[in-house]
C-alpha cells in the first residue's frame, strides 16, 4: 500500500482497535500490523501524538507483578473517528466505483 | 529483565538525550512495556529488535514528535529549530535543498522581527510609565488633579505599549506554529494543517492569555479614567489651542545700582527685553504664566533671574507652547555699566537695546535683535547662527563655518558682545 495513504489511516485504525477496548502498547501494534504492513516503531509517536491532541489518554493497571500502561479513547477521540468514518465512507464508494468498473470490464 | 532488552533501553535513553526528562521516560517506559510483553507471548526478542530498526531511527521519530507537540503548546523559536534539523534528516529530495535555507531564512527573519517588536513595545512600556511617573511626582502637591491625570497617563501608556507587546509576542507564536506545521504537513506526518482543539488544553491557555490581557485593559482603562477625570486633557487642549497664555501675573521688582557687577538671566519659554530708562534702579517686570515660576535673588553683586517650569504641566521640557508670548523686562539706568550680563534661554527671544557692554546672550529657538549698531565701533562683537542668518539693517552679513554662519567685528575694545543663537536671527539695527 502507498506510504502516505497508511500514514493517513494509522491515526484512525489505532482509534478504532481502542474504541473496541481499552488496551496496552504491544496489543495495538499487533493490531495494527495485522492491517497495515508497518514498521513496528511507527506506532509510538502516533499514539503520542494523538495523546498531546487529547484523542486518547492513558492509566496503568497492574498485570502479573507490574504497571501496564492501557490506552483508553476519549470524548474528543471518539468524534474524531466519526468524522474520519464519514470521510471514509466517501472514499469507498469510490473504491466501489473503482472495483465494479474492474468487474464488469 | 532480558540483558538485550536493557541495552536496547540504554541506548534510546542516551539517543533521546536533550528532550524533556518526561518524555524520556514515557518513550523508554512504552518499548520496554512493549518488549516486556511481546516477550511474554513468545515472540523472538533478536527479530523483534531487527523489526524495531536502528534505535537512532526511533529516536529520530520520537524527537520530531515531542518537539512537534512542544511546539503546538508553546511555540518557541529553538523548538522550531530542532524540528527543522530533524526534518533535515529525513529529507531525500535533492529539490527540497534549494528551497531549504529560503524557508529557515524567511521563518527567522519574521520571527525575530516579531521578538525584536515584543522587546521594543515592552522597553516603551516600561519606560513611557517610568517616565511618567517621574513627572507626576515632580508636580507640586497642590496640584492634586494634574498628578492624577499624569498617573493616568503612565497607566494609559504602560497598558498600550504592554497590549502592543503582547499582541507582537502573540504574532510570533502563530507564525512559529503554522511554520511548523507546514513543515510537519510537508512531511505528512499528519493529514493536514490544522489541529484538533483539546478543550480543557485551549481552556488553560486562553485562562493564562486573559490575566496578562486583563492587566493591560486594566491599565488602559484606568489610566484613561484618571486622564479624562483630572481634566488634564482639557488643560493641554486649553493650553496647545490658545495663541496666548491667559492668567498671567506681573511681577516687578527693583534692585539700586550701587554694588552690582553681574546680571545673569535665564529664561525657559519668555522673551528677554533689555533697555534703558531714565531711572536709578534695575527693574524686573515679568509676566508669568500658569505653569511657569521664577527665582530672582541678588548675592553680593550679582543678580540672578531664573524662570521655570512650576511643574505643573507634565513633560514640560517638551513643550514649546506659548515660546516668547511672556515676556521679562530688563530696565537698567542709562549709563551704567555691568561687568557682566549673561541672558540664556530655551525658547525666547533676545531684544537688546542700548550700549550692550559685556554681553553675552545665547538663546536656542529664539531670534536676537540687537539695537546697537552705532556702538559697533566701540565693542568686539561675535555673532554666530546654527540655522538663521545675521543681519545688519535687513541686509545679510558673516561668513558660513561647518557650524552655521558666523560674523566677527575686532575693534581691540574690551567691550564683549556675544550674541549666539541655534534656530534664530540675529538682527542688528
Amino acid at each position: 500500500m502507498d506510504a502516505q495513504l497508511k500514514k493517513g489511516l494509522l491515526d484512525v485504525c489505532v482509534l478504532s482497535v481502542l474504541r473496541r477496548e481499552d488496551t496496552y502498547g504491544y496489543k495495538i501494534t499487533q493490531e495494527i500490523t495485522e492491517l497495515l504492513d508497518t514498521s513496528e516503531s511507527a506506532l509510538y509517536p502516533v499514539l503520542r501524538r494523538l495523546e498531546s491532541q487529547g484523542l486518547l489518554d492513558t492509566y496503568s493497571r497492574e498485570y502479573s507483578g507490574r504497571l501496564r500502561k492501557y490506552y483508553r479513547i476519549t470524548g474528543a477521540g471518539i468524534s474524531r473517528l466519526r468524522e474520519s468514518m464519514k470521510e471514509l465512507s466517501d472514499l469507498k464508494r469510490v473504491i466501489d466505483y473503482i472495483m465494479d468498473g474492474d468487474t464488469d470490464g | 529483565m532480558d540483558e538485550r532488552i536493557l541495552i536496547f533501553l540504554e541506548a534510546l535513553k542516551r539517543e533521546l538525550k536533550g528532550l524533556p526528562e518526561k518524555e524520556i521516560q514515557d518513550a523508554v517506559g512504552y518499548y520496554s512495556e512493549y518488549l516486556t510483553d511481546s516477550l511474554e507471548e513468545g515472540e523472538d526478542l533478536d527479530r523483534l529488535l531487527e523489526e524495531l530498526g536502528p534505535v537512532k531511527q526511533i529516536a529520530l521519530s520520537v524527537k520530531a514528535e515531542t518537539d512537534f507537540n512542544e511546539t503546538e503548546k508553546n511555540p518557541r523559536l529553538s523548538t522550531f529549530s530542532r524540528i527543522f534539523k530533524n526534518s533535515l534528516k529525513s529529507i531525500k529530495n535533492p529539490f527540497a535543498y534549494l528551497f531549504i535555507p529560503l524557508f529557515l531564512l524567511i521563518v527567522y527573519t519574521v520571527a525575530l522581527c516579531f521578538y525584536g517588536m515584543v522587546f521594543v513595545c515592552g522597553l516603551a512600556a516600561v519606560l513611557s510609565f517610568l517616565g511618567l511617573v517621574y513627572e507626576a511626582l515632580k508636580i507640586p502637591g497642590k496640584f492634586a488633579l494634574e498628578i492624577a491625570g499624569t498617573l493616568g497617563m503612565a497607566l494609559f501608556a504602560a497598558g498600550l505599549f504592554g497590549l502592543c507587546a503582547y499582541g507582537f509576542y502573540r504574532l510570533a507564536g502563530w507564525f512559529i506554529r503554522f511554520s511548523s506545521r507546514l513543515i510537519r504537513f510537508i512531511r505528512r506526518k499528519n493529514s493536514g494543517i490544522y489541529r484538533v482543539k483539546i478543550e480543557a488544553e485551549e481552556k488553560k491557555a486562553a485562562a493564562k492569555r486573559k490575566w496578562r490581557l486583563k492587566l493591560c485593559y486594566l491599565f488602559i482603562i484606568l489610566g484613561l479614567v484618571l486622564f479624562g477625570f483630572s481634566g488634564l486633557p482639557l488643560r493641554l487642549f486649553g493650553i496647545f489651542n490658545s495663541q496666548i497664555p491667559e492668567n498671567i501675573i506681573e511681577h516687578t521688582h527693583r534692585y539700586p545700582v550701587t554694588g552690582v557687577s553681574e546680571i545673569a538671566i535665564y529664561t525657559e519659554h519668555s522673551r528677554v527685553r533689555m533697555i534703558t530708562g531714565d531711572i536709578t534702579s534695575i527693574v524686573f517686570s515679568y509676566g508669568q504664566s500658569e505653569w511657569l515660576a521664577y527665582d530672582l535673588s541678588q548675592e553680593g553683586g550679582v543678580i540672578k533671574f531664573r524662570e521655570r517650569s512650576n511643574g505643573r504641566l507634565p513633560l514640560f521640557p517638551l513643550v514649546s507652547l506659548h515660546e516668547s508670548l511672556t515676556e521679562l523686562v530688563v530696565t537698567i539706568p542709562e549709563g551704567f555699566t555691568a561687568e557682566r550680563i549673561d541672558l540664556q534661554s530655551k525658547g525666547g527671544h533676545f531684544s537688546l537695546q542700548g550700549t550692550g557692554k559685556n554681553l553675552h546672550a545665547k538663546t536656542l529657538n529664539g531670534n536676537i535683535d540687537f539695537l546697537g549698531k552705532n556702538h559697533l565701533s566701540s565693542i568686539n562683537l561675535q555673532a554666530q547662527t546654527k540655522r538663521g542668518s545675521i543681519l545688519i539693517d535687513d541686509l545679510p552679513v558673516g561668513s558660513e563655518y561647518p557650524g552655521g554662519i558666523r560674523y566677527e567685528r575686532k575693534t581691540g575694545s574690551g567691550n564683549i558682545v556675544d550674541l549666539i543663537t541655534t534656530g534664530g536671527i540675529i538682527r542688528i539695527y
